[in-house]
């Protein structure tokens, strides 16, 4: 019977001794117990660095507000694009998924050309970066982008076009194209395009010469009206690589589908400016000419210049100059003065290049010479800075702005830095790294854990 | 007069209602932890961890504190049976759980050896069902397992019992009559 069991049972625990309970049970199990808080709030602190150190390394998201349509504006800080994003595949195409055929982007604030030949236009309502595949845009030929005249883009003063050079190297349906005989084929479809950026509709400037025409680069005026240009004829051109150049350059009125020639002789590193009149004003290290349509005009310049970008003014031809608080003046008779810069700007040896007016000011450029950010200013002619923005030093020379947006109250506007998807590289140092903290955490904990455990019992 | 291990409105502290409770109760818990191990020094063992982990979470025991303690005996125990290393250090009688010759006449066993002959969780649920009076359901309840395991185990260890020491078989009754 179990009842006899359970007095056997009885009987059995009566004569088990009494155990001994050391008198110090209690204060180890404190001790303990505060063991156990410090390691677990050890714990959360460490889970909480591994995800604050996480999150940090993300790309920012507290960005601001994004404005409005109705306040278009210059960002206050241009972004370099990722290296990465430039990449090609093996016939030449962008293989980058952010790179888009969809060029309506809107009203933009800046645009350049990355230096492996990628236009980027970064839109006036919201800051987005947009990475565009242009028809026949001479970047995207390997050869050409990284040829003497690299192919430009420039945007309008009042961002609503952008001009580029262009040149069907690959003219579609063309199969014998690869195997032409330069020689004896018909010169490559090339020279200018103006994008509207609003509608998506493209205006093309062919201009003939030699096998095609490389344009280098493109001028606005103020007005966002004319546009100069200078480049270089191609003595023999392919595919896959191009012969002797004769420099070139020349003049569209507005709306034109035709390009007026500008004799630039020996020019060829001229750097020009147009105004809302069709003046083109084009400068190198010795001479200036002007020319309104008729026989050129030229004076020796009689000073030291550096002619990158150029801007004209009521004083004359703003450019730039190898001293970032420095730009320089060239009156009509081809006098130079300059510009210097007051107050508190930093110097780093770099350069300043003029890239539009604002009223009675000059925006410039800033670059350091190191891989600090350039500055945005905006510059009057008693030498007067005021700092606007900022440019990170990716991004090329070829940036041009839409100074047309920009105003005395509000220069330039708060946008949020773009958030461009992660390389294969970050994922995997992401991924890698999330592993090592979690088992690092987890390997300090249950090291900690058996220790104090140990050292209870 | 049930031990609380907060407040009881006396005045006295955590550390004194813990004390109180330790020199009221361990011998109601020592006998329970032999009868639980079969051996003096692994029940002492047993207490005195079960003290030292209530000690530990004495601000999350909510009224008597027994059922806690006791609770982590029978815990602990089953938990120290799966630990190899434990049964190394202590050789726990389960290594002659291995079958034992049941026509062994010469074989005469006390209910003291048979139960040291059990397998850990075969005593501990003789222990709650015969010595500490708890039903298959609080049996269960209190190992974490369901009652038909414990209805299962409790019928194999007697069973066992059986085989063991046939001479106890008036101790556990006959064989329909093992869960009673």
């Amino acid at each position: 019977m179990t009842g006899r069991l359970r007095e056997e049972l009885q009987r059995l625990g009566e004569v088990a001794p009494v155990v001994e309970v050391p008198a110090d049970t209690w204060s180890r199990g404190r001790r303990a117990r505060r063991r156990d808080q410090a390691l677990t709030l050890a714990a959360v602190a460490a889970v909480l660095a591994v995800v604050g150190g996480l999150v940090a390394w993300l790309p920012q998201r507290d960005q601001p507000p994004v404005a409005d349509t109705d306040s278009l504006g210059v960002p206050e800080r241009l972004y370099s694009v990722p290296e990465r994003m430039s990449d090609r595949r093996l016939d030449d195409t962008w293989s980058s998924g952010e790179v888009t055929d969809d060029l309506a982007v809107g009203v933009a604030a800046a645009a350049w050309v990355t230096e492996a030949g990628l236009p980027v236009v970064v839109d006036a309502a919201e800051g987005d970066y947009h990475l565009l595949d242009l028809p026949d845009f001479g970047g995207n030929n390997s050869h050409v982008a990284d040829g003497f005249t690299p192919p430009t883009v420039a945007l309008a003063p009042d961002g609503r076009s952008l001009a580029y050079s262009y040149a069907s190297l690959d003219p579609e349906g063309d199969e014998a194209f690869e195997t032409r005989d330069a020689a004896a084929a018909e010169p490559i479809p090339s020279g200018l395009r103006v994008l509207d950026l609003v509608t998506g509709d493209l205006r093309t400037v062919e201009i003939a010469g030699f096998d095609g025409t490389a344009v280098s680069q493109i001028a606005w005026s103020p007005g966002s009206t004319w546009l100069a240009w200078v480049g270089a004829h191609q003595g023999t051109w392919t595919p896959d690589g191009s012969g002797a150049e004769f420099p070139t350059g020349g003049r569209v009125a507005p709306g034109a589908t035709t390009s007026q020639p500008l004799r630039l002789g020996d020019h060829e590193s001229a750097t020009l400016a147009v105004d809302d009149t069709g003046e083109v004003w084009a400068v190198d290290e010795g001479r200036l000419v002007r020319w309104t349509g008729g026989e050129p005009r030229g004076v020796a310049v009689r000073g030291d210049i550096w002619p990158r970008h150029a801007v004209l003014t009521s004083g004359g031809l703003a450019v730039g100059t190898r001293d970032e608080l420095e730009v320089g003046l060239i009156d009509a008779r081809g006098r130079v003065s300059r510009i210097q810069a007051n107050g508190d700007l930093p110097v780093g040896g770099g350069s300043a290049e003029v890239l539009g007016t604002l009223g009675d000011d000059l925006v410039v450029r800033t670059r350091s010479a190191d891989d600090t950010d350039g500055q945005l200013l905006l510059l009057s002619t008693d030498g007067a800075a005021e700092v606007v923005g900022s440019v990170e030093p990716g991004v090329p020379d070829t940036l041009s702005l839409a100074t047309g947006l920009m105003t005395a109250e509000r220069p330039s506007v708060e946008r949020p830095a773009p958030d461009w998807p992660w390389s294969y590289e970050r994922w995997v140092l992401v991924l890698a790294g999330l592993a090592f903290a979690v088992a690092t955490v987890a390997s300090f904990v249950t090291w900690l854990r058996r220790r104090l455990k140990g050292a209870s019992t | 007069m049930p031990f609380t291990a907060h407040d009881d409105h006396s005045g006295a502290s955590a550390e004194e209602r813990f004390n109180a409770f330790v020199v009221a109760r361990t011998p109601a818990l020592s006998r329970t932890a032999y009868l639980l191990t079969g051996d003096a020094h692994l029940a002492e063992d047993l207490v005195q961890t079960a003290l030292f982990k209530a000690a530990r979470s004495w601000h999350r025991i909510e009224g008597d504190p027994e059922p806690y303690v006791r609770r982590i005996l029978y815990t602990q125990n089953v938990s120290w049976w799966r630990s190899r290393r434990r049964m190394r250090e202590h050789a726990l009688p389960e290594q002659y759980d291995a079958a034992t010759p049941a026509a062994d006449p010469d074989l005469r066993l006390t209910l003291e050896q048979a139960l040291g002959r059990l397998t850990t969780r075969q005593r501990t649920v003789l222990v709650l069902r015969y010595f500490e009076d708890l039903t298959e359901v609080q049996a269960a309840e209190v190992l974490g397992i369901g009652a038909g395991t414990v209805k299962s185990i409790g019928r194999q260890a007697l069973a066992r019992l059986r085989t063991l020491a046939p001479e106890l078989a008036e101790l556990v009754g006959e064989p329909a009559g093992g869960s009673a």
